[in-house]
């Protein structure tokens, strides 16, 4: 499995399992002694409640945390929904204010566009560069709000927010903090997020872990109320999936690994920067700002990345444009920057991970150079709004 | 289970492929004419922009070339194009074939409208070519 892995470019939509992950999943559920109902009372539910206890406190171990709880879910989607619909406005109550960032994954976006019609959800600024306009969210906290709702690391052009100031300014006011740290996990310290933030959200396939499982980290200082109904424990019913249990903990044992693996990704990354600058009209998307090496959002103008992403086959890289029946939709994320959508049609990221390895990032930039060149011939005469520019 | 895996129309079909592929490697080729014509059409919400020039002497075209700015289900569709100048018969095609020849691409329903910008795009180059010397 790992041997295939030269091609993919695609760590930040998921990365594969570790396999250590895969032997200490695959050890537990071919053992006959641990597949019962963690939630039976009998011996051997009893048996494997135990082990599920012990694997979340390896968890709190690794991370070193002590002030919030963690509850199981079945990924970051579940975990940020949960977080905010405990917020929206309850019976009697009067509508709630979330403070979020139009730069969010959709997972937090979309839940807040539904909460809209009730309650009232207002967007911090973006300055141009990509960073999150501080003084606006000091501005809106003014007039209060109920939760702010911040990713660590974005998922599309790998910008991290500086999680210590904007917790100083909800700690300030009162507020409560949500943390999607999904993108953060393994390639940046959680210190500052456990000891700043109020509810912190993680997904395990984002570092090595098994797909449909994540967690939801919640200070002792705050609680939650029930996302779905049903048996088991009253916050998170359902069959805990233990097998994903024991993955998602050896996922979080992989963490210093990860993190000194950094120094090689940072290097990589760099390098390949460099190389970059030799392609016609190549930008690379907030360049400016601190960043994870991680990540990297890349913009070709004239250059379609959906078209890019096929004539480049079989390196995997992502693109950040989807279409929906009357137009073709551009990234969110890289509008609210300030791009055109012609340009935003014109970006992909390439996101890098344990696998990584600088051979095969060569042999990528050598085809991207070839491909892109060919393709910017192809929009030669094109108008200006394909190219360039700001939307109007 | 519906919504499990990739969505079908976000792949291009094998014979969207085939026509891709055909009109990505199409090189545009020097050759003696007698008058051109040019033609483009876009589509900014559908971010897709499409340049022909044709070539034509004794009546007949005789080469083409093309520009855009455009997704890979449009360069399909250029593909059927190419098709028809490579197998000579570009100079007798009709609306009719035309789509007939798209419709076999498999083109979801939400991408159908850059056929016609490049449809439009090519009518707009023959009527130039037309307007010159046909």
């Amino acid at each position: 499995m790992i041997n295939n892995l030269n091609n993919y470019f695609d760590y930040a939509a998921t990365t594969p399992m570790h396999p250590r992950v895969v032997t200490a999943m695959y050890d537990f559920m071919k053992d006959d002694n641990y597949f019962s109902n963690a939630q039976a009372t009998h011996m051997k539910g009893v048996e494997v409640n135990k082990l599920i206890q012990q694997k979340t406190d390896d968890i709190y171990n690794v991370l070193g945390v002590r002030s919030h709880d963690l509850y199981i879910t079945s990924g970051a989607t579940e975990s940020i929904n949960w977080v905010l619909r405990s917020f929206r406005k309850q019976a009697q109550e009067k509508p709630r204010r979330i403070l979020s960032s139009r730069l969010e994954h959709k997972a937090t976006t979309e839940v807040l566009k539904s909460l809209n019609k009730i309650d009232y959800i207002e967007y911090i600024e973006t300055q141009s560069d990509g960073a999150t306009d501080l003084n606006h969210l000091e501005l809106l906290l003014k007039t209060g709000a109920d939760l702010v709702s911040i990713m660590h690391v974005n998922n599309e052009i790998g910008v991290i927010n500086d999680i210590e100031k904007i917790s100083f300014l909800c700690k300030e006011k009162g507020v409560a903090f949500h943390v999607d740290a999904s993108q953060s996990v393994g390639k940046l310290a959680l210190e500052v997020v456990f000891k700043y933030a109020d509810f912190i959200t993680v997904s395990g396939h984002k570092f090595y872990g098994p797909k449909g499982i994540g967690g939801l980290f919640v200070s002792r200082e705050h609680s939650l109320t029930p996302f779905m109904y049903g048996g088991g424990n009253y916050l998170r019913p359902g069959t805990i999936a233990t097998h994903q249990v024991v993955g998602f903990a050896e996922a979080f044992s992989l963490i210093s690994e990860l993190e000194s693996d950094a120094n090689r990704i940072k290097e990589l990354s760099f390098d390949f920067r460099e190389k970059l600058k030799e392609i016609d009209g190549l930008t690379v998307v907030a360049d400016s700002l601190a960043k994870v090496p991680h990540i990297m959002s890349i913009t070709i103008p004239g250059v379609q990345s959906k078209v890019l992403q096929k004539v480049v086959q079989p390196y995997a890289i992502s693109l950040g444009s989807s279409c929906n029946s009357t137009q073709e939709e551009t990234s969110q994320v890289l509008r609210t920057m300030g791009l055109s959508d012609g340009l935003a049609a014109s970006t992909f990221r390439l996101s890098f991970g344990l696998y990584t390895e600088k051979e095969s990032l060569n042999n990528f930039f050598n085809l991207l150079s070839l491909e892109s060149k060919k393709l910017r011939l192809l929009s030669k005469g094109a108008p200006g709004w394909c190219q360039k520019g700001q939307n109007a | 289970m519906r919504q499990a895996g990739v969505r079908k129309d976000k792949m291009l079909s094998s014979l969207a492929n085939i026509y891709f592929d055909r009109a990505y490697g199409y090189s545009y080729k020097e050759a003696a004419y007698e008058s051109k014509g040019e033609g483009s059409a876009e589509n900014r919400a559908l971010l897709t922009w499409v340049k022909f020039e044709l070539f034509q002497s004794n009546h007949k075209i005789i080469n083409m070339s093309f520009h855009l700015f455009a997704g890979p289900y449009t360069i399909a569709v250029i593909g059927v194009l190419v098709e028809k100048l490579l197998t000579g018969q570009l100079h007798q095609m009709d609306n009719i074939e035309f789509r007939k020849a798209v419709k076999s691409l498999s083109i979801p329903r939400d991408q159908v409208g850059k056929i016609i910008i490049v449809e439009d795009a090519f009518f707009n180059s023959l009527k130039d070519l037309k307007g010159d010397t046909w």
